[in-house]
């Protein structure tokens, strides 16, 4: 049995069950939190004010690293799948396939996303505000999201030896999938929970005895 | 200036900290770890949420009028102090005790004016960063507790 089989076979199904199992686990134990913490004191800020002015909201501000955001996160999503490797792997296993994009052009956006990683990478590494506040995990979580695109880069285009890479390349997709439960990345998903949470349901205490208690 | 008893000649903040004294009510010996964690739901889902991207930066006044220091960052403030004492379980030394009062007291004045993109609440963090150091007896002189009958404007003078 190849490296290769073992990955696509037993390994594969852990993944994917410790994908599931891992995002059901952090959504019970966040609502746990959540519930345990004083309303408002860590989330759901009552004091936020959203600017409704276009220059000062996050886009007229950093119309760039937006604009980056927006391009490696449609690819980062998309990208796996409609590439014509993976679903004939889909194809050849349970005969379903979603439509393929054309080699160049997939070629093309794994070049623009690896450039987008890079620029995300670089701009926690030169920007004194955001490397003041990046720990080791930051960027550790940068280079584990370029890396199968990356390898799926090389292999593609033979520039090391084509098994050796489509290996690392599972591998690498696999400990993306595992890790995103687990670590920041979650928050692509989360982030649209809490966006929908609703502050004027929240209890709010405001302090009203003058210091008088 | 005879309102105020005990005031330093030269007040130039520099002894405006006390870490002991009648202006704050200690919890006693480990006191901090209960704290902790009476406060850890809040702690951890702050930093489980806060994924360090810095857009909180340009949203502080205090920020925005000293771009060189990146220390005025909101999200800085909170992982430095809440996030150090939670990490270290409190055991931190004098001089890490004096960074994290510079960041809840002096590099923030509480104007709430932060925002996070995922609504995190960061006023929320830096009072309670606050808290948890006034209840360590650990807050600066003129944020000891306030009497809880009288409100005469003498008031102070007799907490002092």
């Amino acid at each position: 049995m190849s490296l290769y089989d073992v990955l696509t076979g037993p390994i594969m199904w852990a993944t994917f069950m410790l994908f599931a199992a891992g995002m059901v686990f952090k959504t019970i134990s966040l609502a746990r939190l959540a519930s345990a913490s004083r309303p408002c004191t860590a989330f759901m800020n009552p004091n936020a004010r959203f600017t409704r002015s276009y220059k000062s909201s996050l886009l007229g501000r950093y119309p760039v690293t937006s604009l980056i955001s927006l391009v490696f996160h449609l690819i980062l999503l998309f990208l796996p799948l409609f590439v014509k490797g993976h679903n004939i792997i889909l194809d050849t296993s349970w005969e379903i396939s979603l439509p393929v994009l054309p080699d160049d052009f997939a070629d093309n956006l794994t070049m623009i996303c690896l450039c987008c990683g890079l620029f995300f990478l670089l701009r926690r590494l030169l920007t004194p505000r955001v490397r003041a506040i990046s720990s080791p995990g930051d960027y550790l979580i940068i280079i584990l999201v370029i890396l199968p695109f990356l390898t799926g880069f090389m292999a593609y285009h033979r520039l090391l030896p084509y098994d050796a890479m489509l290996n690392l390349h599972i591998i690498t997709g696999q400990l993306m999938l595992v890790a995103m439960p687990f670590t920041r990345l979650v928050h692509m998903i989360a982030f649209f929970a809490v966006r929908l949470a609703n502050t004027a349901a929240m209890p709010q205490k405001f302090d009203t005895t003058n210091g008088t208690a | 200036m005879g309102l105020i008893k005990d005031s330093t000649p030269k007040n130039t903040g520099e002894n405006a900290f006390i870490t002991s004294g009648h202006a704050a009510q200690k919890t006693g010996p480990g006191g901090i770890k209960a704290v902790l964690k009476q406060n850890a739901p809040e702690i951890k889902l702050f930093f489980t949420a806060c994924i360090h991207c810095s857009y909180c930066a340009d949203t502080c006044f205090l920020q925005r009028n000293n771009p060189d220091d990146p220390t005025y960052t909101p999200s800085y403030k909170v992982i430095h102090s809440v996030g150090k004492l939670y990490k270290k379980k409190g055991k931190v030394t004098p001089k890490e005790l004096g960074e994290i009062q510079d960041l809840l007291w002096v590099k923030c004045a509480l104007c709430t004016r932060c925002v996070c993109p995922i609504q995190l609440n960061i006023p929320g963090m830096i009072a309670l960063g606050r808290d948890i150091c006034r209840s360590q007896g650990a807050a600066p002189r003129f944020d000891g507790p306030v009497p809880p009958v009288e409100r005469a404007s003498n008031a102070h003078e007799e907490a002092r």
